[in-house]
């Protein structure tokens, strides 16, 4: 079922968007359920959430598409935790910091500790990919707009 | 914490099947060795720091303030995700329908 979800709408609208997070987030250990919303006009930034509208947000990006050449090795353990099965896509999120610098805002998404959901499960957790060495905790999206590097 | 003096090529046990080898000292570098079940996460912890770091950089609001996109212009994410969509939908040709993200999980 696919619906517009307004952020300023404080009462969850679909239990398709909540999703357990267990283990919370790195820094963030109480962060366990969490719903993902979105504005149509930010697509494809979306907002990952805590279910009461005083909570704390995060603005996170699907990395498919807009990030080049991003392939996470999952470790082994994560796959066992969330319980992914062969040939099972899991649904990836990147988290999204914005800055500001002098010469305006920068936007970066951490690649190397990405959001992994199980969509059987609806569990996640934010894992360290096997590969980090790859790819930035900070890559700028900002500048892979700019030089249109961004989903070659 | 436990400290313990060990010398090259020396090593210590964890629990039933952790075992970690000095392989190697060489001025200011120790070279470890770990041998663990893959179940178990091994990172060097500055990974995680920065996970840590850049989780609490991208926190929008708190308990204690509205999230009303906290020190973020009104349209500024709009603004930008239009430029990252139109770099996007300029390598795309012509952008396929399915390019609306599905934000159900199942």
């Amino acid at each position: 079922m696919q619906y517009d979800a307004q952020l300023k709408q404080a009462e969850v609208q679909d239990t398709n968007s909540v999703f357990k997070l267990p283990q919370g987030l790195f820094g963030f250990p109480d962060l366990t359920e969490m719903e993902i919303v979105f504005d149509q006009e930010e697509l494809p930034f979306m907002w990952l959430r805590e279910l009461h509208p005083e909570g704390m947000a995060f603005v996170v990006l699907e990395p498919n598409g807009i990030i080049p050449d991003y392939i996470i090795e999952i470790p082994d353990a994560d796959v066992e935790y969330l319980e992914i099965i062969e040939d099972e896509i899991p649904f990836i999120l990147n988290i999204v910091t914005l800055g500001n610098t002098e010469k305006g805002e920068h936007i970066t998404a951490n690649l190397v500790g990405p959001l992994v959901i199980n969509r059987r499960t609806r569990r996640g957790k934010q894992i360290i990919i096997n590969n980090h060495d790859k790819y930035s905790a900070r890559f700028s999206l900002t500048e892979a707009a700019e030089q249109g590097t961004t989903a070659c | 914490m436990l400290i313990l003096s060990r010398k090259a090529d020396e090593a210590i046990v964890i629990g039933e099947n952790i075992e970690i080898r000095i392989t190697k000292i060489e001025g200011e570098t120790v070279k470890i060795g770990i041998q663990a079940p893959r179940s178990i996460s091994i990172l060097r912890k500055e990974i995680l720091d920065s996970i840590r770091e850049s989780n609490q950089a991208a926190a929008v609001g708190s308990k204690l303030t509205k999230p009303s996109l906290a020190g973020l212009k009104k349209g500024t994410l709009a603004n930008s995700a239009k430029g990252l969509v139109q770099k996007f939908a300029a390598k795309q040709n012509p952008a396929p329908e399915s390019k609306k993200i599905p934000i159900q999980i199942d």
